[in-house]
């Protein structure tokens, strides 16, 4: 469902051009949520940027359901919902006129859109507060009214970035038992996020990223197997503190 | 996959691009930073700025005598020689009329307390006694009253006269005054009311004596005189005004719809969707435009009941006041100045990636529009020329020849038509910036980005690069005319008529076939597909070339079918004006071109021209309009934008030509259209032309010839039949032929910046 080819960007800088994604290839198929991790400034986010077309590449490309995100993103586009920890959100709209607008923007006409309002409200339990103001929402029901609108056109990609940051552990809880509800709905879907625990829970599969570069890619036990690690969190502190020890522990070979 | 098809028709995406809107007004709307521009400046500053006004117009409505009573300046002029009008008798006279008033008592007191309320509240300054106001009696010859009213030495001027003879004489007074001068208006009343009652009371008395001198009935004849430039100049004000109260609408939901989309976190989430950006930012134009007229007309609203409830309507806007005309004039102009700010203040608030940072881009552009408004008050400055298509100065010498008016229909047009020309350009440019990941993520400098060369193929130019060219080629237009003018010189004594002939085809090139190639080539546009120079079925170019050969009568009928439009909208004399004058032209013009050979008029007159502008008009503009529109909708729009280009040539006389030129430009599109090649009508356009001008050329060796009519004006019925009839089956031919197509899709996705 998701292909992505050997993705390059470079961002220039006052201190000369930084490599923030170099050469990363990953397939996520469909009812698989891919998680992608990586500590801060690893290049997650600008991969991602890249997969949705938000970004130009200056090499490879990504493809979703057939399409090439840089040749024809708006059909790339069509196929994706997106939710990422910066998200906002309409304050002066209500939940549902900006589910309403949303659904406009992917092109539902206005019966189908009711329809998934109407479903998705149910679905998210944000139904007694989507006549309310966004402004007027607390910071998890605002994320939920997020997640509503990156699925208001039934996309069959998800991505996510950090959905769940600044939400407390209960609003954490609810976001990451959707994505499990999503991932029996046979989507296919990129997860980033800090919460390991959640991430080993849900995802099916892993790509660490680490200064710019998939470093190691796999399911939980092929990337535990051969690390001397009980669990992603001990992997991943053990990988921040001792980059070098990266070839020990099997990582750092190009896949 | 691409489920969402059945959604993309026409008529669903209109109804969604209003929901977009919608929104956009919903957001701003319900901002309180919004509502506080829209409602407080109509509420607060007006009345309060009003009641500013109206203490300056108070203290200058009369010099304060000792105790602060408001005394008026009086000029009276006479023939001192006369013992009836010596000073000493008329200033007998005036005390008279000024004692006589006084004695009224109830009637005094009750104009006073009118006067008061004229004055608005309490606290006024008394008016004085007539007598005790400033009186200087001046023999007649020595001042002009006109002059002194104009310089303002005096508020008031009487001009008296003895008329009749013996027992029939009388004294006359011319009073001159100006209805726009508040202290000359308000003296005028004051003394002409006092007079009438002094009169009033003679009267009676005579009547009822039936005797008495008649050197004291001194009967007025009102003498209004109009104030030089003053008079104007609060209407040359409106313009300035309605611009700072449109930008004062327009620049919150500007910023807020743009730059307060990134800030909010939601600009991202809109890119990451696929609807087309310009859509986006044509939405947000809509609900921009319509917060700036809310705010300009709730902000006319207030200003005109604070006038209108301190009485100040007639000193600003004249004596006719405030005309439901002037109100829809006003609210017209507001739109097109509001559709013109949202359009430019969205292109620099695209660029900002805070509010902070459009704000600081605003200031300058809010200075920068105050300098035409002044230009637009400098008197004499006309709205024609190079001035007709700069931008924002020609809306604004608009606004004030509709104002006062008097707006030239051609100088109006090219003006709003440049003006919308503009808006599109600029929302194209706001389109490509907006959401840019300059913007979103701040990687790069944006500007940078505003002019990259993109990095794919295409193989037809997209609109707004169209849009850009189109912006560039209205005032290269221009001043490709202005400079041939300029060469020709007034009665034609500048270069010869070649020379001339060749830098029009020198210029057209530049212009149609240069500009756009560049642009094209630099935007990475394949030239082939992008300006339709593509091979075509051969009768397709059979059909091109006898469309050419046979269009012209009807084409020269409409355009003396203008003749009868004239007619309709002005008087008889008028149209009979125009069309001798066009009759002179065209003899004038064909008279000049047989100073040259027919080879360079098949140059300048056939072949450049129609290369040059099919290669744009129906090769770039039409094809790039085909991408984003209906088929009909895409010929319509190129063939009236080639007719307004063919208009705009700065003289009324070729205003007759939009007609004719759309028509032909219809065709034209059409076989375009259905070739998919701007070659068939290259053919024709070459045809057509050389046909009309080599009809003018050889009219004296045609007119030998009996079948061709004497005047070339004069067509007969049956040849226009037939050319419409040739037209008609050409048009149906055509329609029953499948439209040939772009194929934008399939090469444009194999074709990749090499490299990339």
């Amino acid at each position: 469902m998701i292909a992505i080819h050997e993705l390059s960007k470079e961002f220039p800088t006052a201190h000369g051009p930084v490599l923030a994604v170099d050469r990363v290839s990953f397939r996520v198929e469909r009812g698989e949520v891919y998680g992608l991790l990586g500590p801060n400034g690893a290049g997650k986010t600008t991969t991602m940027r890249m997969i949705l077309g938000l970004l130009k590449p200056d090499s490879g490309f990504a493809e979703v359901a057939g399409f090439r995100s840089d040749t024809d993103p708006d059909d790339v586009k069509r196929q994706v919902g997106f939710i990422s920890a910066s998200s906002g959100i309409y304050q002066w709209l209500t939940g549902r006129e900006m589910l309403s607008f949303f659904a406009d923007v992917y092109g539902l006409d206005p019966s189908r859109a009711e329809q998934r309002i109407a479903m998705l409200a149910d679905l998210l339990d944000i139904r007694h507060f989507l006549d309310r103001r966004c402004a007027s929402l607390s910071t998890g029901q605002k994320q939920r009214v997020n997640l509503a609108r990156a699925l208001v056109h039934d996309p069959a990609v998800m991505i996510m970035d950090e959905p769940t940051l600044g939400l407390d552990i209960v609003g954490s809880q609810v976001i990451f038992d959707y994505i499990d509800l999503l991932k029996q709905e046979q989507k296919a879907m990129i997860l980033c996020t800090h919460q390991l625990d959640q991430a080993e829970r849900i995802c099916s599969r892993f790509g660490l990223l680490f200064r710019s570069r998939m470093v190691r890619e796999g399911t939980l036990r092929e990337l535990l197997d051969g690390s001397g690690c009980d669990n992603l969190v001990d992997l991943f502190i053990r990988l921040m503190k001792s980059p070098d020890q990266l070839a020990t522990i099997g990582v750092g070979s190009r896949l | 996959m691409k489920e969402h098809d059945s959604v993309t028709a026409p008529s669903y995406r209109g109804a969604r691009f209003i929901r977009l809107a919608q929104k956009e007004l919903r957001e701003t709307l319900r901002d309180r930073r919004t509502i506080i521009t829209l409602i407080a400046m109509p509420l607060i500053v007006y009345p309060l700025l009003s009641l500013i006004f109206k203490s300056f117009l108070l203290s200058n409505l009369g010099f304060g005598g000792a105790n602060g009573e408001i005394r008026y300046r009086f000029l009276v002029l006479s023939d001192h020689q006369r013992p009836e009008t010596t000073p000493e008798n008329l200033a007998a006279l005036i005390s008279g009329i000024s004692d006589h008033w006084e004695r009224k008592e109830p009637q005094r007191r009750q104009r006073e307390g009118d006067e008061k309320a004229l004055a608005g509240q309490g606290g006024t300054p008394k008016v004085a006694k007539l007598a005790d106001h400033y009186w200087d009696f001046v023999p007649k010859l020595n001042l002009d009253p006109v002059e002194e009213l104009q310089r303002k030495t005096y508020d008031l001027v009487i001009d008296v006269r003895v008329v009749g003879e013996d027992a029939n004489r009388q004294l006359e007074a011319t009073i001159y005054s100006s209805d726009q001068d508040p202290p000359s208006l308000a003296a005028a009343r004051f003394f002409k009311e006092r007079l009438q009652h002094f009169n009033l009371a003679f009267l009676q008395q005579k009547l009822m004596a039936m005797r008495g001198d008649p050197r004291l009935f001194l009967s007025p004849i009102d003498q209004k005189v109009e104030m030089q430039e003053q008079g104007n100049q609060f209407v040359a004000m409106i313009p300035l005004i309605l611009v700072l109260m449109t930008i004062t609408g327009a620049v919150y939901p500007a910023i807020d719809l743009t730059a307060g989309e990134r800030e909010r976190g939601t600009l991202e989430t809109l890119i990451a969707a696929p609807v087309p950006r310009i859509q986006v930012l044509l939405a947000k134009m809509l609900a921009v435009i319509v917060v700036a007229v809310m705010t300009a007309s709730l902000n006319v609203i207030g200003m005109l009941v604070t006038l209108w409830a301190f009485q100040l309507e007639k000193v600003i806007l004249g004596d006719t006041g405030l005309t439901w005309m002037m109100g829809i004039k006003v609210l017209l102009l507001l739109a097109l100045l509001a559709t013109f700010f949202a359009a430019v203040l969205l292109v620099v608030t695209s660029f900002a990636r805070s509010f902070k940072e459009a704000q600081a881009y605003l200031i300058p552009i809010i200075l920068l529009s105050m300098a035409p408004s002044l230009l637009a008050m400098t008197p004499g400055v006309t709205l024609d020329g190079p001035l007709a298509v700069c931008p924002m100065i020609n809306l604004l010498l608009l606004a004030r020849d509709v104002l006062e008016n008097q707006v030239a229909f051609v100088s109006a047009i090219a003006a709003i038509f440049s003006t919308i020309v503009y808006c599109g350009l600029a929302i194209a440019a706001a389109a490509s910036i907006f959401g840019g990941d300059s913007i979103l993520y701040g990687s790069q400098s944006s500007w940078k980005e505003f002019f990259a060369a993109p990095v794919r193929h295409s193989v037809i130019a997209p609109l707004n690069v169209t849009l850009f060219c189109l912006f560039l080629l209205l005032p290269i237009n221009f001043i490709a005319i202005a400079f041939l003018g300029r060469l020709v010189g007034p009665e034609g004594t500048g270069v010869s008529v070649t020379t001339q002939l060749l830098l029009m085809s020198l210029f057209t090139a530049l212009g149609f076939w240069c500009v756009p190639t560049l642009i094209a080539l630099w935007q990475r546009v394949d030239l082939r597909t992008g300006f339709g120079w593509l091979p075509a079925p051969i009768w397709l170019y059979a059909m091109g070339l006898v469309l050419g050969f046979s269009l012209w009568p009807i084409v020269m009928a409409l355009i003396n079918g203008w003749y009868e439009v004239i007619s309709l909208f002005s008087s008889a004399d008028a149209a009979a004006e125009w069309h001798a004058r066009l009759t002179q032209y065209s003899a004038e013009q064909a008279e000049k071109f047989r100073r040259t050979s027919p080879w360079v008029i098949a140059l300048a007159m056939s072949l450049t021209p129609a290369f040059c502008e099919e290669w744009f008009f129906r090769g770039m503009l039409q094809r790039s309009l085909l991408r984003s529109l209906r088929a009909w909708q895409a010929i319509v729009l190129s063939s009236f934008v080639f007719g307004i280009f063919h208009t705009l040539s700065g003289s009324a006389v070729s205003f007759d030509r939009l007609l004719p030129t759309a028509l032909v430009g219809l065709a034209l599109g059409f076989l375009a259209y259905k070739a998919n090649s701007i070659v068939p009508g290259i053919l024709m356009h070459a045809v057509h032309n050389a046909t009309i001008a080599f009809i003018a050329y050889y009219l004296p060796q045609l007119n030998e010839l009996s079948w061709f009519p004497k005047d070339a004006q004069n067509i007969p019925e049956r040849w226009i039949v037939a050319s419409a009839a040739i037209l008609l089956v050409a048009f149906g031919l055509l329609w029953r032929t499948p439209a040939r197509p772009l194929d934008v899709e399939t090469t444009e996705a194999t074709q990749r910046r090499p490299g990339g």
